[in-house]
């Protein structure tokens, strides 16, 4: 049957639409090289950034990067945005691209600007911004192209460690899966759920009993509060083993000081059922 | 390793594979707007990895796992609240798409649990292993042998009203 059903997959469907150009293809892989050597600079000197960096977020000072590093913006404190320039702003968006720079829309709060993530060459543009509208705290992707303004938001979320985690898996710089949390639990040789590499288990059960919005009844589950590396901090972590494959949600350390396992339980249970889940 | 070496042996591997690599991307997301997008993000990351995946001769094997792990990592995250792209505002265009040219067996494929569909592709259309399975998707063999088995028994219906 083996030979049988593999010519018949083979001729199941086609080759589909044209590719795109080769040369956006190597132009794309070229553009992540020079990233991510530019975002290893960009740590080598954190601190001096750190030290030095004066950003306030305004249509004046938002013009585009020339190059295609990022240019990590560490902001000292939130700022706001003076009121933008130009025509009526008509969509409900907190930022749009107005004259070749980005505008940010009066009142928004920035908290963190990454210049040019996707690494497009002028006269395209790109951003990401960890910044508060109207309110809701927002994670926002946004470029311009030719063809026209791509956008894309998050809620801040523990399904990545950090703003420039979730940047990072946007733009295809992280590999898939990596969320920018350590390794706490992993799947040993027998399908059970051990510490990973590193790591310590302090407390554990196996009966979370995180209701079906977490996983189907019958589905392998977990929670526990884990350390790292000897690291101080402790994560609480929940897992679910969903067709052989582990899935852990991390909790940043920040929600784990001063409250006990159970407290832990009783939030993450409370979670599920209001659909809201830890992520 | 100087940048016109790495761009020559990238496009042509590239120019060799793509077609191949997206069916793959394809067979496994059912769409091939995902299918592009997949195989681009995989080939990106292929391009950064070149030298140490070139020098071992893995280039195809790390493409298609990157593409076989990236849409196992879309179907886990059923908390990830995010909304992509607002109704009014204006978004790349996409060219239309011809007709599609699938059977009723790649149909039944796509109906698998993401899982399945998987090990189906893997095992029963590109010949791998079970080992060799288990470790692209990063389950246990015996998972392996039990979605391989389901996949197959659900596909047993497809094939045979093909026969007919």
């Amino acid at each position: 049957m083996d030979t049988d059903i593999r010519d018949r997959l083979e001729r199941s469907f086609g080759d589909g639409p044209a590719h795109p150009p080769l040369e956006e293809q190597l132009a794309a892989g070229s553009r992540a090289l020079r990233r991510r050597r530019g975002t290893a600079a960009a740590a080598a000197c954190a601190v001096v950034v750190a030290l030095g960096a004066s950003y306030a977020v305004a249509t004046s000072g938002s013009s585009p990067g020339t190059g295609s590093q990022i240019a990590h913006e560490p902001t000292p404190s939130p700022s706001s945005a003076a009121p933008a320039s130009g025509p009526t702003w008509e969509d409900d968006t907190p930022i749009r691209y107005l004259d070749g720079e980005l505008q940010i829309r009066a009142g928004v709060v920035v908290h963190e600007r990454l210049r040019n993530p996707f690494g497009n060459a002028p006269p395209k543009l790109s951003d990401a911004l960890d910044l508060t509208y109207q309110g809701q705290r927002m994670w926002v992707l946004a470029e311009r192209k030719a063809t026209g303004f791509g956008y894309t938001s998050a809620v801040p979320s523990n399904g990545w460690a950090s703003f420039a985690d979730w940047v990072a898996s946007q733009t295809g710089d992280a590999a898939p899966g990596e969320d920018g949390w350590p390794e706490t639990v992993r799947l040993d040789a027998g399908g059970q759920v051990v510490a990973a590499r590193g790591a310590d288990i302090v407390q554990r059960t196996d009966h979370p009993r995180l209701g079906a919005n977490f996983a189907a009844p019958g589905t392998p589950t977990g929670a526990a509060v884990v350390t790292v590396g000897g690291d101080d901090r402790s994560f609480f972590v929940v897992w679910r083993v969903v067709d052989g494959q582990l899935d852990v949600i991390t909790t940043p350390p920040r929600d784990v000081v001063g409250a006990s396992f159970d407290e832990l339980l009783n939030h993450a249970r409370l979670q599920y059922a209001a659909e809201e889940g830890l992520r | 390793m100087s940048r016109a070496s790495r761009d020559e042996g990238f496009v042509e591997f590239v120019q060799a594979r793509r077609t191949h690599l997206r069916r793959i991307a394809y067979a496994v997301c059912g769409d091939w707007h995902r299918a592009d997008d997949l195989t681009q993000t995989a080939l990106t990351k292929l391009y950064v990895a070149w030298p140490r995946v070139n020098r071992d001769g893995r280039e195809e094997a790390y493409v298609r796992t990157i593409i076989v792990r990236a849409d196992v990592d879309e179907h886990r995250r059923p908390w990830r609240r995010e909304s992509a792209g607002l109704p009014d505002v204006e978004r790349p265009g996409r060219e239309e798409l011809p007709v599609e040219d699938r059977s009723a067996l790649f149909d039944a494929l796509q109906e698998l649990p993401p899982m399945q569909r998987k090990v189906v592709v893997l095992r029963h259309w590109l010949g791998l292993s079970v080992a060799e399975t288990a470790q692209e998707l990063r389950i246990s063999q015996g998972t392996v042998k039990s979605h391989s088995h389901r996949g197959l028994e659900s596909l047993r219906g497809a094939l045979s009203e093909e026969h007919h």
